[in-house]
């Protein structure tokens, strides 16, 4: 339903076009019925899987038969010996890793591999192996991500190797906002009972976003994760608050010698001088009436920042 | 393709009426029948903001509905499917847009729901087990819509919404998933019906969601996305609930809306160019609405149903919510 270029056409093709459709649509309605009576006739042999993998292999959101197929696959595990089960749920994994070829966002696709690992013990380092291959192919795939975490947990990764996971992805490409976000999941996780492991933590972070937002200041990703990493130093370390103000307040000014119109480091400047309370009303109100030229979208939420500043008692 | 500066309203309709034949020949119709209630949904609530709800035939409509129940009380896709989350809203949206609640077992549907909520507040999609915030958002606004959010646990289930919450404000699928502008509308969405919007960082999520707009005027679910029209639904409605809909150029955004119709065919398309379909149909009509197009009538956000239909169901307040805000 998404990204479907629309392409005029002469007579013939469309004649040809509505042809081969028609013969599309029988093909997949006479398959969907077969498999429908077979559920409505409660067969749930080896035979019926089948039917249910060739249906699902051409339309993978059809629910109720990835429903049917799960009963099947009880059916027959209840009926087989520990060996054979093995067997019939690597087949099944097999089969998915096939579907996720064609169908990477399907939520009901990664329903059903993560049914098959709450029924059946498998190796989830070897699904960390596919997450970490899907994920070269669109790193951005949040269903993929969610399914990560699933495995992670079950295979008792550490924050460590998975913070690591996200490290690789993001100097391959800075501008990863799932990487980021998955590390604003695992740092404070890691850290929860040393908080002063977390301050020297978010410290490095600090270092770490400047080099994401030097590689492309214009990119949100950085941007938003540097303003919660500010909010988690207010959170967790309020001694160092103010310290930590005045170096991004200076490393935004670093940028803004190089990038004058960088809206987002002014942004962030303003954010960061309304957090400290303490700022030159007149230069703050400029900073936000410049970011009402450069980015006039968003001139009404720059305005409520206006309104902060001239109700801020100094 | 023409110059699209004005809406279409007659293409639409005929568009969205063309829908109702039973297209058997089709491919995409097949591949799509198992989410038909859906799209009767989408095709009835475009209608219905259009000023033309009863374009649709309502006997016929009404009882497509009905075959869709199935004896737990949930309803599927189409007359043939498993009982679902995604379908029971649906179905319940189109009965009361005929007025025809009534007509359905209501107990058995709204218990049928309730029975799907878990021990950490989140529902399960049907019996399967699938968790997601979506399914939080169907249940809730089912059960709002049938009087009977009295039979969850509502603090829990605003508990593991806001457990959904991430760093940037806005809301993901389960848990520790990232922000998502149509998982966002659902946590958003629970929220706003169950009267706690203030329990979260409204000025944090106000900022991301004015985010999603691109120079183009067009809105995207997530950062270093694309625009699509669907998200001028679920990024617009977030907006509106939470009092921010000026934080967004709104005439930018009703031009690029507008671009994304076909004037041959009638309907909208994801992205300018594309082809159609009733889902951005619907939500590129709905957006229209919340921006103040005139001549569609005002749809209340937290349902995406029309001020009109549900002022006329004249809905019970929620169980109130005991949830203290935490300190984030």
């Amino acid at each position: 339903m998404h990204g479907r270029l629309k392409v005029k056409t002469t007579e013939e093709k469309q004649r040809e076009k509505r042809e081969q459709d028609k013969k599309r649509a029988l093909e997949y309605s006479t398959l969907s019925k077969k498999v429908f009576d077979l559920r409505a006739a409660k067969d749930f042999s080896a035979d019926a899987l089948k039917a249910t993998g060739m249906l699902l292999s051409v339309n993978a959101d059809c629910y109720t038969i990835w429903g049917y197929r799960r009963e099947i696959l009880l059916s027959l595990k209840s009926q087989k010996a520990p060996e054979e089960i093995k067997d019939l749920f690597a087949a099944e994994l097999k089969f998915l890793e096939g579907i996720l070829q064609h169908w990477p966002k399907s939520y009901w696709v990664w329903f059903q591999r993560q049914w098959v690992a709450e029924h059946h013990e498998i190796d989830f380092a070897h699904e960390l192996v596919l997450c970490s291959l899907m994920h070269k192919a669109d790193s951005r795939n949040f269903h993929c991500w969610n399914y990560r975490r699933f495995a992670a947990a079950k295979a008792k990764a550490t924050a460590e190797s998975e913070l690591a996971i996200t490290m690789s992805l993001i100097e391959n490409d800075p501008s990863n906002y799932s990487a980021w976000h998955y590390r604003s999941i695992l740092l404070p996780r890691k850290f929860s009972d040393a908080p002063d492991e977390l301050s020297a933590a978010i410290s490095e972070e600090f270092d770490l976003i400047k080099q994401a937002i030097w590689t492309d200041p214009s990119d949100q990703s950085a941007w938003l994760y540097h303003h919660w990493l500010v909010g988690v130093r207010k959170r967790t370390d309020k001694a160092q608050l103010m310290e930590t103000i005045e170096q991004e307040l200076g490393s935004c000014d670093e940028l803004l010698a190089e990038e004058p119109n960088s809206r987002w480091a002014i942004l962030t400047k303003a954010l960061l001088n309304l957090e400290k309370g303490d700022f030159d009303s007149d230069a703050l109100s400029s900073d936000l009436k410049k970011l009402q030229e450069l980015d006039p979208l968003h001139k009404n939420y720059y305005e409520s920042l206006l309104h902060r500043v001239n109700h801020t008692a100094v | 393709m023409a110059a699209t500066d004005q809406l279409l309203r007659d293409k639409h309709r005929s568009y969205i009426v063309a829908l109702q034949e039973e297209k058997l020949d089709s491919f995409e119709y097949w591949m799509t029948e198992h989410l038909r209630v859906n799209g009767v949904y989408w095709g009835l609530t475009a209608l219905e903001v259009l000023g033309h709800l009863n374009d649709l035939d309502r006997t016929k409509t009404i009882a497509f509905v009905k075959s869709c129940q199935r004896e737990e009380g949930g309803f599927g896709g189409n007359a043939n499917h498993d009982p679902h989350l995604l379908y029971s809203l649906s179905a319940l949206q189109i009965l009361a847009m005929f007025d025809a609640l009534g007509e359905i077992d209501q107990q058995k549907t709204a218990q049928w729901i309730a029975s799907l909520q878990n021990e950490d507040g989140s529902f399960n999609g049907d019996k399967w087990g699938e968790v997601d915030t979506r399914f939080s958002y169907c249940a809730i606004s089912a059960l709002s819509l049938l009087n009977r959010l009295d039979l969850i646990d509502v603090n829990k289930a605003v508990e593991f919404i806001l457990k959904c919450q991430n760093f940037d404000g806005a809301f993901g699928v389960i848990p520790d998933a990232e922000s998502h502008a149509g998982q966002t509308f659902c946590c958003v969405g629970a929220l706003a019906i169950l009267n706690c919007l203030d329990l979260i960082d409204r000025d944090l999520l106000g900022w991301w969601l004015a985010e999603r707009q691109l120079k183009d005027g067009g809105l995207n679910g997530r950062p270093e996305k694309l625009a699509d029209v669907c998200y001028s639904w679920w990024v617009l409605s977030c907006l509106d609930l939470l009092g921010k809909l000026e934080w967004i150029d709104s005439d930018k955004l009703k031009k690029w809306i507008l671009k994304c119709q076909d004037d041959e065919t009638g309907g909208f398309a994801d992205k300018p160019g594309n082809m159609v379909d009733v889902y951005h149909t619907c939500f590129g009509i709905t957006g229209l609405s919340l921006l103040g197009e005139p001549n569609l009538k005002p749809v209340n956000a937290k349902y995406c149903m029309t001020h009109e239909t549900i002022d006329r169901l004249k809905l019970n307040p929620p169980p109130a919510v005991t949830l203290q805000k935490t300190k984030l």
